[in-house]
């Protein structure tokens, strides 16, 4: 797999946050999803299945490129994946469930875990289950943010409405094109 | 003789702009010197079109007079000034369709003038239809002047930036909005554009202070969920700056954005590209719109919308974030988005 030629996007974040589901939102054609029966205690109260390796997808882009979209695994074992999916990514989308114990802590996981793709190319935060619950706020992940010196924008989204999903895409453009 | 009631027929828009065309005439309606209508039928007293090109096969059939247009050129008068997703600016609407108005006025006081009176059937003589007055064609001197600077100072958008510090309930005409502002959260029924026709500026709110077991047994019973305050007052200044910089602010000022905006408010999404620019850069506010491509007037709403709700800054130096040109890459970023169609 040549990466540095390869147009992608990677999907990360935790689980449940709906990394294959805003890729299968978004995807021309079927997803390929590679699922298991969770074995961490934390993800087994929460799914009933989950990614073990990753999630792909793609649209056909004018002149026949394709733009490949990789979401990665949630479970934590398997966070080696990242740095081989990330690699050559125009850019990040890190989901969060809102409805997580402690979403400002996994904000901070994924965004220490991609420290160094992050040096070079950008994220958008997309807070899932807004809906569910408003705590913590946006204000509260911008002050998280703040903290960290990061300066990506968040965006409430729901992985299985398309807009949601092109928003997230089309905010990552924006920032790769003037940020 | 005036016409006091005039129909109007969108022709080639999607159902979410023909939606923003009502909205924005619901909230010229006070000075409108007629009462518009939208209306499906064929026989409209005029059209509106997204473009002249689009006539020639929408509307062969209809005689240009009855037709309107949409433009983003302001040198060119008589047709309604819009912004890129086809949205009419209040003041150029309330122009444009003030004169038709008052053209077809004219027409059919002509045509009354063209047709003899009867003659009756008790003489033979007939006699003369008695003279009608003309309306004459409002100048431009006549319009409303635009106000030079923004200032939300007025309607809703007042009532919600005054200091509260227990909950309040805002009614405007018949909307009612639940305010908690130690949270800073709204309670509304309606959403943001449905609001729309309520931030006329000619609105007085009536405000009242309640209790915080009132104000929770109101959203309880209704089951209203909370609303982000911020995005509220976001989207009233976005919606009423109409082009107008903020009084204070000059287009030499140089700003920043401190903050991005809430990116799911109507309309925000497509302001994407201008707040990761002013997020990245501090630049002349004049300098953004030629930079940027966005329209002055957009650049300034958007400006004014985040100033208010303190998302931005002004510095006494430009610094711009250089990006290096990479034509490869903005080959595959301009084929990503029009795959989006976003």
């Amino acid at each position: 797999m040549q990466d540095s030629n390869r147009i992608k996007i990677v999907f990360t974040g935790c689980v449940g946050a709906g990394k294959s589901t805003a890729i299968t939102t978004i995807s021309e054609k079927s997803v390929i999803s590679t699922e298991v029966k969770p074995s961490e205690a934390s993800v087994i109260k929460r799914k009933p299945t989950t990614t073990v390796a990753m999630d792909y997808g793609e649209l056909t882009l004018e002149g026949g490129d394709k733009l490949h979209l990789y979401g990665t695994p949630g479970q934590r074992r398997f966070e080696f994946m990242t740095d081989l999916l990330t690699k050559g990514a125009l850019g990040l989308i890190v989901l969060i469930d809102n409805t997580h114990e402690d979403p400002l802590d996994e904000l901070d996981y994924y965004l220490n875990l991609n420290h160094s793709f992050l040096l070079q190319r950008p994220a958008v935060i997309g807070v899932t289950h807004y809906d569910q619950t408003i705590q913590p706020s946006i204000d509260d992940y911008y002050d998280a943010l703040a903290e960290r010196g990061d300066p990506w924008p968040v965006v409430r989204a729901d992985a299985r409405s398309l807009a949601d999903v092109k928003l997230l895409l089309n905010t990552l453009l924006a920032i790769l094109e003037y940020g | 003789m005036s016409v006091e009631k005039l129909t109007i027929k969108l022709l080639g828009f999607s159902a979410p702009e023909m939606e923003r065309f009502s909205a924005i005439l619901a909230l010229a309606e006070s000075r409108l010197q007629q009462a518009w209508q939208m209306t499906t039928a064929e026989d409209a007293d005029f059209f509106l079109l997204p473009s002249e090109q689009l006539k020639a096969s929408l509307a062969a059939d209809i005689s240009a007079a009855r037709c309107l247009f949409y433009t983003d050129d302001p040198a060119i008068g008589n047709l309604i000034l819009s912004d890129c997703h086809k949205i009419p600016r209040i003041n150029s609407l309330i122009n444009v369709l003030n004169h038709r108005g008052a053209q077809k006025t004219i027409e059919i006081t002509a045509n009354a003038e063209a047709i003899p009176e009867p003659a009756s059937p008790s003489s033979g003589e007939s006699a003369p239809p008695a003279p009608i007055e003309s309306q004459p064609a409002p100048s431009a001197n006549d319009q409303p002047a635009d106000t030079a600077n923004f200032a939300p100072d007025h309607g809703l958008l007042s009532a919600l930036l005054e200091h509260h510090a227990t909950p309040i309930l805002i009614k405007a005409n018949t909307v009612v909005i639940c305010v908690d502002p130690s949270q800073k959260l709204y309670y509304c029924p309606l959403s943001l554009t449905q609001l729309i026709p309520y931030f006329d500026p000619g609105i007085a709110p009536q405000v009242k202070p309640i209790s915080v077991p009132e104000m929770q047994e109101l959203v309880g019973k209704a089951k209203l969920p909370p609303q982000p305050l911020n995005n509220l007052i976001w989207y009233i200044t976005f919606k009423t700056s109409q082009g107008r910089l903020l009084q204070g602010t000059a287009p030499e000022d140089i700003v920043r954005l401190l903050h991005w905006p809430d990116l799911t408010i109507p309309e925000c999404g497509h302001y994407a590209k201008l707040a990761a620019f002013m997020h990245s850069n501090t630049m002349r506010l004049a300098d953004i719109a030629k930079t940027t491509s966005y329209p002055p007037a957009s650049v300034y709403d958007f400006y004014n919308a985040c100033t208010v709700v303190g998302m931005t800054e002004k510095a006494d130096t430009v610094q711009v974030h250089e990006k290096v040109a990479d034509l490869k890459q903005q080959t595959v970023l301009r084929k990503i988005r029009d795959r989006l169609k976003f």
